[in-house]
């Protein structure tokens, strides 16, 4: 599904991400793990077309990030960190603007197939601005699946919800695997929702992936460990 | 207490690019209108003084006298550039007190460290208003400096009493908007949505007023004047205007409802550019035109004290946006 | 092309759907109408007055009367130049300052840029949608005006008026789009769209403002000049400085193809409106250009990765 090599990224003398090798299989959902300022989102804007590669290579679904933008992005959902979207607008004007953008057929039966998936037919003609942090998260997914991509990726997007709001997403997340078979790619430094939802994972930091596996395999790999946070420092600190 | 928070306001507006840049363009603007003005004196002086040699030359002894020079309208052009820049100014000053803190969510840290609420807010004021008197005794010193340098001209007494006088309606005017700014920017919980709402009220009161009251002056509206045009006298203009008393009334009304009007009445009354005001004394004149005078200082007066009440009983102030 | 529709359209709601955008919009609207309303009356009272004159002269026993006021049609709805070129540039500024900021804020400009479209596209989507806010609103001021001039002075416009007040509107939007264009670009160039903003009104002071009024003092100025030297008897109206001077400042211009356009210049006022668009071809132009530049450093902006 999606594939890079060697991808890397430079701002300014300051390399952020260097010589990536990624796979991330068909219906797997994949952990980008790493600590703050490790390379996360600055891979993830590579991949979604929205900042061009130094070096290397990365594609989606057979095309290119780079030469292949515009079919790419057909591919893709997206959904960046802290987004607030049209305050002044309603969630079902929000999907109707993005829906159009992609150019989904029948925008809003799509709309309302979706907005039943993720139970949010009650609050959908209030503006916005007036929802809650969890209630905007749950747009922000609903606006990126809204023309069935492949494959979806999402930055921190457990960031600034409650416990509850958190057991909620996840759960979202697991039927769109499940039932649509969408592949996901998902940057997080929580591994507690690594364990509960992932199926891979691969860990960054300072703009090298230490490691990229399945979880069973990584389990099998470290057998003392009993966590993956203890796998995790374990990593992190040989390479420091 | 309050001098600390009142020297931290200096510091940060030096800081401040969006204050800097208005007030380069304030300063340039007014050296230039002063210059401009002060060679307008001096070519007057040296007209009279060639005149007065040439009649001497002939041998006539009946001279003209000297004519009224009014060294001082040389800053006529100033009052323009501060009814509108200096407003800008002003408001760019107030706004960024308030709204940085709420930007920063420093307010709620200031607030924790036992500041009373009016101790912090008084000290706000009195750092931006000690910004205010100096831009104003700077743009007053050039005036002076020009004038007697460039203009070549001695000033009386009377001449400096009103020009002082000036500089201190230059300074109520710019109090008005800092305040403005301030008070609104205290008064609603979006920093940003404060700016935009107090921009609007300078709009509606230093353009649009005076741009009614200007489309109501008949006068304005035949190019060369109406009056003129019809080849009539004041005296006969006067007459005329009588019979449109109502009219008149109602364009003054909306023009005393501007701040800029009052300041620019005011200033041109001080300043001699409105004829009518030549044999007062300054202080007269300050006495003849108390109305603009009120007009600049109770709505200041009256909006710092709807501030003060509105900041000392809120309780969402903690709320950072 | 559908994406750029979905942009445009997109901005026309959010626009209306902004309620400090909604006062200032209320505000222009509510004034250009106020303004022709008292233009019109103070006409009247100028007919009215002129009659007092005459009684007033005649009592006198004065045997040379003046002339009437010539008063074109639309001179009564001159007060409008004015205001289209302070507030209707105001609009503008309100209407694009969050453009690219605003959604670089909101998060929603990586959702745009991550769907199939240019990034071209969403500079030209949000110009769109921008013209065609401007475009509505000016269609109401236009509306209005014609209806209260018709009310209000009792004349029907004829073709000639109607074409001259069309062209009219027709430079206003380019104007306002002139600075619409500018406030776009700005924002696009910068995060912190209080900042912008104030930045777009400052150059618009400068603009509208400063310079005419320093044109105008350049001019007083050079009068004093002559006066000394006496070489000019008449009073001298445009001095190359004074020239200079408006040709940085596109609401000079404005408002002089406004004066020709809508009959306030006597000499001006009935020639066809191909000589008045081609005397002031220049102005025209002037209004024109740095509009397109920053139309066009806009679109080149757009491509760089920092936008988002
Ligand atoms: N536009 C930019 N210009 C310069 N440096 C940048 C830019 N964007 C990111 N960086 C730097 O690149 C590095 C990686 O940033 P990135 O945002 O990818 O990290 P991250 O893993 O997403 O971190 P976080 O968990 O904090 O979101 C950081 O050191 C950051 O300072
Ligand atoms: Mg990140």
């Amino acid at each position: 599904m999606l594939r890079t090599e060697n991808l890397g990224k430079k701002y300014g003398d300051f390399t952020a991400v260097d010589n990536l090798n990624l796979e991330v299989k068909e219906g797997s959902i994949f952990g980008f793990l790493g600590h703050n300022g490790a390379g996360k989102t600055t891979t993830i804007s590579m991949l979604t077309t929205l900042i061009l590669p130094i070096s290397g290579n990365a594609n989606i679904g057979g095309y290119d990030v780079v030469k292949d933008n515009l079919k790419v992005r057909n591919l893709i959902g997206y959904l960046p960190e802290n987004v607030t979207l049209y305050g002044d607008l309603t969630a079902v004007e929000n999907l109707r603007f993005f829906g159009k953008l992609s150019g989904v057929k029948d925008v809003d039966a799509s709309i309302e197939n979706i907005l039943k998936l993720l139970e949010f037919t009650e609050w959908k003609n209030r503006k916005v601005k007036t929802y809650s942090k969890g209630m905007r998260q749950r747009i922000g997914i609903a606006q990126a699946i809204l023309h069935n991509p492949k494959i979806l990726f999402l930055d921190e997007p457990t960031s600034g919800l409650d416990p509850q709001g958190t057991k909620e997403l996840r759960d979202i997340l697991l039927l769109l695997n499940q039932e649509r078979g969408t592949t996901i790619f998902m940057n997080t430094h929580l591994l507690s929702e690594v364990t509960k939802l992932c199926t891979d994972i691969g860990i960054i930091s300072k703009g090298r992936l230490l490691l990229a596996d399945s979880i069973k395999n990584i389990e099998k790999e470290f057998p003392e460990e009993k966590s993956l946070e203890e796998i995790y420092f374990k990593i992190e600190g040989a390479k420091r | 207490m309050i001098i600390e928070i009142g020297k931290k306001e200096i510091r940060d507006a030096f800081r401040n690019k969006l204050f800097l840049s208005i007030l380069a363009m304030l300063l340039v603007l007014t050296v230039v209108s002063i210059i401009l003005g002060s060679y307008q004196v001096k070519i007057a002086m040296d007209n009279y003084n060639s005149s007065i040699s040439f009649l001497q030359s002939l041998g006539k002894a009946e001279l003209p006298p000297m004519p009224n020079l009014n060294p001082i309208s040389a800053s006529k052009g100033f009052v323009n550039y501060i009814g509108m820049v200096g407003a800008l100014m002003a408001i760019v000053l107030g706004n960024t007190a308030i709204s940085k803190e709420h930007k920063n969510g420093t307010l709620r840290l200031i607030l924790s460290r036992g500041v009373f609420r009016d101790t912090f807010l008084n000290g706000k004021l009195l750092g931006n208003l000690a910004i205010l008197a100096g831009i104003t005794a700077l743009t007053g010193i050039i005036t002076f400096v020009s004038l007697i340098a460039i203009g070549g001209v001695a000033l009386t007494t009377s001449d400096i009493v009103r020009l002082l006088l000036f500089f201190g309606m230059t300074f109520l005017y710019m109090t008005f908007f800092t305040v403005l700014s301030m008070g609104i920017a205290t008064v609603s919980t979006k920093g940003s949505r404060a700016l935009l709402i107090t921009v609007i009220v300078w709009l509606v009161l230093s353009f649009v007023f005076p741009q009614i009251g200007d489309t109501m002056d008949m006068d304005n509206q035949i190019p060369g004047g109406f009056f003129s045009s019809m080849g009539m006298s004041r005296d006969q203009e006067h007459q005329v205007l009588q019979q449109f008393k109502f009219y008149e009334t109602l364009r003054d009304g909306v023009e005393e409802m501007s701040p800029t009007k009052h300041y620019e009445r005011i200033s041109y009354a001080l300043l001699n550019v409105k004829p009518g005001f030549e044999a007062n004394t300054p202080w007269e004149v300050v006495g003849l035109k108390w109305i603009n005078l009120i007009g600049l200082l109770a709505p200041s007066a009256a909006i710092w004290l709807l501030t003060y009440i509105a900041f000392l009983r809120r309780e969402n102030i903690y709320q950072s946006n | 092309m559908n994406g750029i529709m979905t942009l445009a359209r997109k901005e026309v709601k959010t626009a209306f759907r902004d309620n400090i955008f909604l006062i200032i919009i209320g505000l222009f609207v509510l004034l250009s109408v106020i303004s022709v309303y008292i233009g019109s009356s103070t006409k009247n009272a100028e007919l009215q007055a002129y009659q007092d004159i005459l009684h007033l002269l005649k009592s006198q026993g004065a045997t040379s009367l003046p002339s009437p006021p010539a008063i074109y049609p639309l001179s009564v709805l001159s007060n409008i130049v004015s205001y289209v070129s302070m507030i209707g540039a105001v609009v503008a500024i309100f209407l694009g300052f969050e453009s690219f900021s605003g959604e670089r804020n909101n998060g929603t400009l990586k959702l745009i840029a991550a769907r199939p479209v240019y990034r071209d596209q969403i500079v030209t989507g949000k110009l769109l949608g921008g013209g065609m806010v401007i475009g509505v609103l000016l269609g109401i001021i236009l509306i209005f005006n014609l209806a209260l001039f018709v009310l209000v002075s009792g004349m029907t416009p004829g073709i000639n008026e109607i074409i001259r007040l069309l062209s009219f509107f027709l430079i206003a939007f380019i104007y306002m789009m002139g600075f619409y264009a500018a406030t776009m670009y700005v924002s696009i160039k910068t995060n912190d769209s209080a900042f912008g903003f104030m930045l777009m009104m400052i150059i618009w002071l400068t603009i509208s403002f400063v310079l005419p009024q320093l044109a105008e003092s350049q001019r007083t100025f050079a009068y004093a000049l002559n006066a000394t030297a006496q070489t000019v008897t008449q009073v001298s109206s445009d001095t190359v400085a004074s020239k200079m001077t408006e040709l940085f400042s596109p609401a000079a211009q404005f408002q002089n193809i406004g004066k020709d356009l809508l009959q306030m210049i006597p000499e001006t006022s009935n020639i066809g409106l191909g000589e008045v668009l081609l005397k002031q071809i220049g102005a025209i132009i002037e209004i024109l250009i740095p509009g397109l530049a920053v139309l066009l450093l806009s679109y080149k902006a757009a491509q760089k990765e920092e936008v988002l």
